[in-house]
């Protein structure tokens, strides 16, 4: 049987070295359940240690403390600065995990071909990254998340680096792709406003060494009206946490 | 097979290619014409020119693979921080201070010519590309691995080609420092390339021959650049972000 939970995070603790005679402490025994098919995000202010929580779920960082249990196989992760190569047309870095994983060419095609349609880049195949917008850009790497079929999906403030109308609209593609997919996203944001309109849990971290204060349900009809009272109550209420 | 190799290719458009056509015939021309007009044994002239372009080759070949594989492995590794004094060090070393040694092992000999000159070209493409792998944004290491580039489908499918500004960078300085060390051991105790050539003819006193040499070296330097090195420099634009 299908674990509940596709990611489960266990007392996570992490230091850095802030010089070299002392150690920062970024995280302090976290613990994290993850269900499988929701939206997730996790919010805190800047610089308390999401992005670090994340990279010990994805693997990238062993944490000093804590046990990470992921029940997925296949994962991808888009990034605040989009993190395309630039040496490699749209095409091609939409393809490259697909290429990694030993895919066969005409198979990929067919992948890549519906990705760059789904996000709105028809057209744009052959263009290089410094030939793009941000909004353009952030497109590439979610078509390149997307072609990984992805199990759960991890993205690091993916909005932060965008203007307000393109992040606008890359949040409506973004909240229907997630329908259509039914896959387990996990976002890391300091946009409280950003974290509502897309979750089914938020978990609010403090500031740093990060912990967590809350973890919040928001039973919100979708798509959410962003001028609705409940939309403004939850988030002031999360703004409540944060300030606190 | 590198994964960016199409997009490596510099060479696109029939205009491409008879432009590169043009930038190797003009000049070849024009150096069989003085030739003939001097009254110089070209074929001695186009010899010399060929062994020296040999061993630059073979030089630069076995430089490129150690320069970037030991960078490669270097910053794999993470052994980089304890490794650079050491090889900063030897690459201060002068390298004709070495010829002693080099002959004493390998005599003055075709090996010695390309050895000694590999010791030349491999450092600017070893401390180029290492610069490059050690200050890669940390979001796109992190990406190749997520995207599953591992071993050596990481090196061949993002670790070349992040490096590929700094291996051009580095190739071009290589180079230059290349033709020094190998005209320079041919000047010295070799008796072909046109190091040899060169000096024979200022021995000699033969000025047009000397004249010739030195245009014969001016225009393959010229032809080099143009066809390899300046399509290779407008690729890494796309690096640019």
């Amino acid at each position: 049987m299908q674990n509940k939970y596709a990611l489960e995070l266990k007392n996570i603790s992490h230091r850095f070295p802030a010089d070299e005679r002392k150690e920062s402490e970024a995280i302090s025994d976290i613990s994290i359940n993850i269900e499988r098919g929701k939206f997730v995000s996790i919010v805190g202010p800047s610089g308390c240690g999401k992005s670090t929580l994340l990279r010990i779920a994805l693997g990238l960082l062993k944490p000093i403390k804590g046990e990470v249990i992921r029940n997925f196989q296949k994962y991808a992760m888009v990034f605040q600065n989009f993190a395309i190569f630039p040496w490699l047309s749209v095409y091609d870095n939409i393809e490259f995990g697909l290429k990694m994983s030993g895919m066969k060419k005409e198979h990929a095609e067919k992948i890549v071909s519906e990705k760059i349609k789904e996000v709105g880049l028809a057209g744009f195949e052959n263009m290089y990254p410094k030939e793009l917008s941000g909004g353009m850009k952030q497109r590439v790497g979610i078509a390149r998340a997307l072609a990984m079929s992805p199990e759960v999906l991890f993205m690091d403030e993916p909005f932060s680096s965008l203007d307000t109308i393109t992040a606008r609209r890359l949040k409506d593609d973004l909240a229907h792709i997630w329908e259509k997919y039914d896959m387990t996203v996990v976002m890391v944001t300091h946009l409280i406003e950003e974290a509502v309109e897309l979750s089914d849990d938020i978990i609010v971290v403090s500031q740093r060494p990060a912990h967590v204060k809350e973890t919040l349900t928001v039973n919100l009809p979708r798509p959410r009206n962003l001028r609705s009272q409940n939309f403004f109550d939850m988030s002031d209420k999360i703004t409540g946490l944060i300030d606190m | 097979m590198i994964h960016a190799a199409k997009n490596l290719r510099i060479y696109h458009k029939k205009k491409h290619v008879h432009i590169a056509l043009g930038t190797i015939l003009i000049p070849l021309v024009f150096l069989v014409g003085m030739i003939t007009l001097g009254g110089i044994a070209g074929t001695d002239l186009l010899f010399s020119v060929g062994i020296t372009l040999y061993r630059l080759i073979i030089s630069y070949t076995i430089s490129i693979i150690l320069g970037v594989g030991i960078a490669i492995f270097l910053s794999y590794e993470n052994a980089a921080e304890s490794f650079i004094p050491v090889l900063d060090i030897l690459q201060n070393v002068p390298s004709f201070a070495l010829i002693p040694i080099f002959v004493l092992t390998l005599g003055y000999t075709n090996t010695m010519a390309i050895a000694f000159a590999t010791t030349s070209i491999v450092w600017p493409i070893l401390f180029y590309v290492l610069s490059a792998l050690r200050t890669a944004k940390t979001d796109l290491n992190e990406a190749a691995e997520i995207f599953g580039a591992r071993g050596s489908k990481k090196i061949f499918n993002y670790l070349i080609p992040l490096s590929f500004p700094a291996i051009v960078t580095g190739s071009i300085v290589g180079l230059s420092i290349g033709w020094e060390a190998v005209i320079g051991i041919e000047i010295i105790g070799l008796s072909n390339g046109i190091g040899s050539f060169l000096n024979a003819a200022g021995t000699s006193g033969d000025k047009t021959t000397l004249s010739l040499g030195v245009a014969a070296i001016l225009l393959v330097v010229f032809v080099i650049n143009r066809l390899v090195w300046v399509p290779l420099i407008k690729r890494t634009r796309y690096y640019a972000e």
